[in-house]
């Protein structure tokens, strides 16, 4: 390790989290990068649901109906009804949109966040980067649904508790990542001619290490947002997730959970299912992208 | 004492309201099923674990429940819970000029040591609860001073005139402990705590189980009937379930109400309400604009469907609230009947009020609690036809105290139990401003109610005292400051092997009457 | 290598203090009170006011803070406000049991990926690969609680061949009982795992030496076991090092949905009940968990891989 120490142990590339796609599909699959496409059409499939969820649901998605409650699948109720009688189906559509959205959007920040971060201490090293990753260590050692729980306490609940304690704690993946990969580009030969040139720094770092170090990230990002899906989930069956009577698929999963033992087991399923083919896409959309920027090994 | 699932899958750690519920009796497990066995292990589980077992400190139900199992009281609440029946003390009499109780002990109880249980014991016990930093301090402040004129008996001095005081000897928190804990500092007691119920203590793995084992030498001969009782900790209430129904555990101490239907579907299992003194309330901050409107308040509670809650978060197993004290104190005023949801009606008060076209303001349920979620949900769409756009907000139960300790919040559902069977303590806690927490967090202050319950309280004739009790609840069904929505019972789904089983009068679990067969 | 451990033990120590400050800071910052939840809604004014002071939480926080890191520079955690009982006696109790869950399932979790890793490596691009690689994204996808409450269904009641979760206190049973949540917390770091061994094997059938040694007619058994295995042996342990923070977020998560007495639940309990100081010890706890782990995780890696010095 030629930089500052850390608590976190030695990463062997290989094992670099998630982020190069090892291309495991079919060779008929990698050809036309048909894992790209699947996963981008499973994904589009969801965002459209999303976007026509008015026009795809027949019902409302939070007026309740005691009348209806609990009905099997049917003409009427696609995916039958929940305990208050609302439709899952238009339910889990427009869940789509609020799970989704925060999901995509609590990426942005800690990429930001974590690339800028990365660039600059795998470029200066020093103080900088001795700094950073002391704050990663902590973050790394803090069990982490521990500190997001505790941030959604602090903050209160809600999607702005959820961007800002998932950004707590995920930037330090990126900023890890691309601090990796910035150290091997600083030692490049490229890196010192431009240095002599008299390129300014800022140039340097915007015009030649980021363009190389953002695809890694990119990639990692897509599991990055199953991960935040997990999370928004996850934080729903603490109750500490999405504010009701807005459909979410992680309450639906946890408020559907007492009714499992009653045979009813579409308040779950349906729900979890969406959250499975998020994931499945997400993982086709990482390789194939992987794939397509050439960062597999 | 909190029924509902707080936080993941019933974190219910934070004891809502009080703990205790007065039920009477009804129903009950096996009556008809034989000859009462004894022996057996009885297993029962439950949300939380016990927090202390030291009787002055615990204030959540899991301790509670099992303080009750293993120290004796001067005197029990009756199963039914229409009064206070013998137990360590077997007389008792309020003094001509009703400024003290005079309690006669009886001789044969011994704590599990072997020592006898005397006045002492009891004097340092009662000194225990009147300390600043017990929960139970205001239920004990009236006593002014104890004499123990013999071994067997204890005097009690009080401030003033008071009636409720052999009730009060019931609760829990006046559980009788070896004078100075024999010799133990409180926290070394507390590990191994020595009582002089029918079971005593045995082990406790903390977050895990808790043992208790029959008091062979228990001053009541034939009881108990089991060997021994084991607490397990089951937090999820999905997982109580199904032990319940794999043969883990014989008794779920808070089944969820969607598993009523499943529980008496399955074959060896049963599901039963016990009546108890748990009213459910939606408070109402009526500190804050607009709900310190009575218009307002009237029109909410009539946009209500009471009955539609009842049957999709309740599932039937409750009943329409009516006045705030429960039908199950001899002061329950029947004149007052549950206000019919009638949205017309609710339209028109809220067109008397100082907003006639509607407003917005929010709830706040405790987080993970799906009961309260499901029931703030049907709430909301309720008052969007009446033009009140209600937001819900979520806080954890600890947060939520906070804040409605703090007024800081408009709208919040909330539960009360009596942890007596005196009328008084809950009279008091649901209907005065000083005698609890500013009325149910409503900030309604009437002196009236205050001047009312001074009275009842210092009258030795119930049905003079019922007349009180009555317009106390007249008063606060007038103003609407709350709205009492349910009366709900004590539920338990347990197998058809547990016999003797009815949680009686403030809680109690009576396990020495309980028998297994096998 | 002495000097680098002095060196990496040193370095530890701002994790540790800056584990606990967050955790004392976060604590803090969240509204509730503990003694207003200890005393019950019914408790007067004074009563709570007594027991603030009796706890010390009269003082300031600055004081707090001090008091806090004096008593732990001492080796004291402190009292439980909660449980009422010292938080050093419950660590004792609730510690072996998250340790034993999180040992248990981190061998399940290499029992499960290894073959799988391996099966989809030596045919790359076969079905066995995609159908991998399929169970992989769907585990993934799916919540901890989720896989929990779905193994509890079906492999705890509809096939009762397990506990529906608890802690008996029988040691056979115990263990058994311990299948279900150490497999549910092994599934959730299983698809990172797979991931990250089945790049290291694939690498390293593709490096020089297995060339080399193919050329040298090596059968492929032999290059399997000699080669791909060991390399990927030194990946799979870094992996796991790293994932032990996971693996104690899902215990945390598992404790409660299985009944289980552990660090985890007792940790939740505090959050809820604003018991400071064992929240605190619990944070600094994990935090040491995660960095002995780490440290042992690069030890292990140095002795496996010769390239890795210990400088």
């Amino acid at each position: 390790m030629t930089a500052s120490e850390t608590t976190l142990p030695v990463i062997p590339p290989s094992a670099e989290v998630d982020a190069r796609g090892t291309g495991w599909a079919p060779g008929w699959m990698r050809r036309h990068n048909l894992q790209l496409w699947i996963g981008g059409s499973m994904l589009g499939l969801m965002v459209l649901a999303a976007v026509f969820a008015p026009i795809l649901a027949q019902h409302s998605p939070t007026e309740p109906d005691a009348a209806h409650a609990l009905l099997g699948p049917s003409g009427d109720h696609l995916f039958g009804t929940d305990n208050l009688g609302r439709d899952i189906f238009a339910r889990v559509v427009y869940g789509a949109r609020s799970d989704l959205t925060i999901a995509v959007v609590a990426v942005i920040a800690p990429f930001v966040i974590g690339l800028v971060f990365g660039i600059v201490s795998g470029y200066f090293g020093g103080w900088i980067d001795t700094i950073m990753m002391r704050l990663a260590d902590i973050v790394t050692a803090f069990p982490f649904f521990i500190l997001v729980i505790a941030l959604v306490f602090v903050l209160g609940n809600g999607a702005w508790s959820i961007f800002v304690a998932i950004t707590c704690v995920s930037w330090v993946a990126y900023a890890r990542l691309v601090r990796g990969e910035a150290m091997v580009l600083r030692n490049k030969e490229f890196v010192a001619a431009c240095e002599a040139g008299g390129i300014s720094t800022s140039r340097i770092l915007l015009r030649h290490f980021a363009p190389n170090v953002v695809t890694q990230a990119i990639v990692y990002a897509m599991s990055d947002i199953v991960m935040n899906v997990g999370v928004i989930v996850t934080l729903s069956y603490f109750g500490l997730g999405i504010v009701p009577p807005t459909p979410d698929w992680g309450s639906m999963m946890s408020d559907g959970q007492q009714f499992l033992a009653g045979g009813y087991y579409g308040l779950t399923l349906f729900p979890a299912a969406a959250v499975i083919w998020v994931s499945l896409a997400l993982s086709f959309i990482g390789d194939g992208l992987a794939h397509a920027l050439r960062i597999e090994r | 004492m909190t029924r509902r699932k707080t936080l993941i899958s019933a974190f219910a750690i934070v004891a809502a309201a009080s703990m205790a519920a007065c039920s009477s009796g009804s129903g009950g497990s096996g009556g008809a099923a034989g000859k009462p066995q004894s022996g057996g292990d009885l297993v029962m589980a439950r949300a939380d674990e016990a927090t202390s077992l030291l009787p002055s400190v615990p204030t959540d139900n899991s301790a509670i429940w099992i303080i009750e199992e293993i120290y004796s009281t001067l005197v029990v609440p009756a199963q039914d819970g229409s009064g206070v029946q013998p137990s360590l003390a077997t007389k008792w009499k309020q003094s001509a000029d009703k400024l003290s109780w005079t309690f006669q002990l009886r001789k044969d109880a011994k704590f599990t040591d072997g020592r006898p249980v005397t006045s002492a014991d009891v004097k340092f016990s009662i000194e225990q609860v009147q300390k600043k930093s017990s929960p139970f301090a205001f239920i004990d402040a009236v006593i002014t001073k104890m004499d123990t004129p013999d071994a067997h008996t204890i005097v009690f001095h009080t401030a003033k005139p008071w009636a409720p005081l052999p009730a009060d000897m019931a609760l829990f928190a006046n559980s009788i402990v070896p004078k100075d804990y024999g010799g133990k500092s409180a926290q070394e007691f507390a590990k191994h705590p020595i009582g002089s119920g029918p079971f005593k203590f045995d082990s406790w793995t903390k977050g895990s189980r808790l043992k208790i084992v029959k008091n062979t030498d228990y001053w009541q001969k034939g009881t108990p009937k089991l060997d021994s009782v084991t607490f397990n900790v089951v937090p999820d209430s999905n997982t109580r379930a199904t032990q319940l129904s794999s043969g883990q555990i014989q008794i779920n101490e808070y089944p969820s109400n969607s598993s009523i239907k499943t529980v008496s579907k399955t074959p060896g299992l049963k599901f039963s309400s016990f009546p108890s003194s748990e009213v459910d309330y939606l408070g109402m901050n009526g500190s804050r604009k607009p709900l310190n409107d009575v218009n307002v308040r009237k029109a909410i509670r009539l946009a209500i469907d009471k009955e539609g809650i009842l049957k999709s978060v309740y599932y039937d197993r409750a009943k329409l609230a009516g006045p705030y004290l429960s039908p199950t104190t001899w002061a329950h005023n029947d004149a007052i009947k549950p206000t019919k949801f009638d949205l017309k009606a609710a339209k028109a008060a809220l067109a008397k009020s100082s907003v006639p076209s509607g407003f917005t303001t929010t709830i706040t349920i405790s987080s993970g609690d799906q009961d309260a979620s499901a029931e703030a949900q049907l709430i909301q769409s309720a008052l969007a036809k009446i033009g009140i756009k209600l937001k819900i907000k979520s806080l954890d139960p600890s947060a939520l105290y906070s804040a409605k300790g703090a007024g800081n919040y408009d709208m919040a559902f909330g539960l009360y139990t009596t942890d007596i069977v005196d009328p008084d303590e809950i009279a008091r806690f649901g209907g005065t401003f000083s005698g609890g927490v500013h009325t149910l967090y409503t900030w309604f202050n009437s002196p009236t109610m205050n001047k009312l319950a001074d009275k009842a309280s210092s009258g030795s004739d119930q049905a003079s005292r019922k007349k009180d009790y009555d317009q106390m609840q007249q008063i606060i069904d007038d103003n609407v400051p709350y709205i009492p929505l349910f009366y709900v019972p004590g539920n338990y789904s347990y197998s058809s092997k547990v016999h003797g089983f009815k949680p009686g009068a403030t809680g109690n679990y009576f396990l020495e009457k309980v028998w297994l067969s096998k | 290598m002495l000097r680098w451990l002095v060196r990496r033990l040193l370095l530890a120590v701002p994790v540790v203090w800056g584990v606990v400050t967050i955790s004392f800071v976060l604590m803090h910052l969240s509204p509730g009170d503990p003694a207003r939840t200890a005393l019950g809604e019914k408790a007067d004014a004074a009563s709570v006011a007594a027991l603030r002071h009796q706890w010390g939480l009269d003082k300031s926080l600055p004081l707090q803070y001090l008091d806090y890191l004096g008593q732990l520079v001492h080796g004291d955690l402190g009292q439980s406000l909660y449980y009422h009982s010292s938080i050093t006696s419950l660590m004792w109790q609730r510690l072996p049991v998250t340790l034993v869950l999180i040992v248990f399932s981190a061998i399940l979790a290499v029992l499960i990926s290894v073959p799988l890793a391996s099966r989809s490596t030596t045919k790359p691009n076969g079905a066995a690969a995609l159908v991998v690689r399929l169970f992989n994204a769907v585990i993934q996808g799916s919540p901890t609680f989720f896989i929990g409450s779905m193994l509890i269904l079906f492999l705890g009641v509809r096939v009762a061949i397990f506990p529906a979760g608890g802690y008996p206190s029988s040691l056979g049973s115990r263990a058994w009982a311990l299948v279900l949540p150490a497999l549910t917390i092994a599934l959730s770091i299983v698809p990172l795992l797979v991931r990250g061994l089945r790049a290291a094997m694939i690498e390293s059938y593709s490096s020089e030496y297995v060339t080399f040694a193919r050329s040298k007619g090596l059968g492929t058994g032999p290059i399997r076991r000699r080669y791909v295995l060991r390399n990927a042996g030194i990946s799979g342990v870094s992996i796991l090092g790293i994932q032990v923070g996971a693996l104690a977020s899902g215990a945390l998560v598992i404790e409660q949905v299985f009944a289980i007495p552990g660090m985890g639940s007792m940790l939740m309990t505090g959050i809820l009940n604003r018991d400071y100081a064992l929240v605190q010890a619990c944070t600094l706890v994990f935090g040491l968990i995660v960095v002995v782990v780490y440290l042992v995780t690069d030890i292990v890696y140095a002795r496996l891989d010769p390239r890795a010095r210990l400088s």
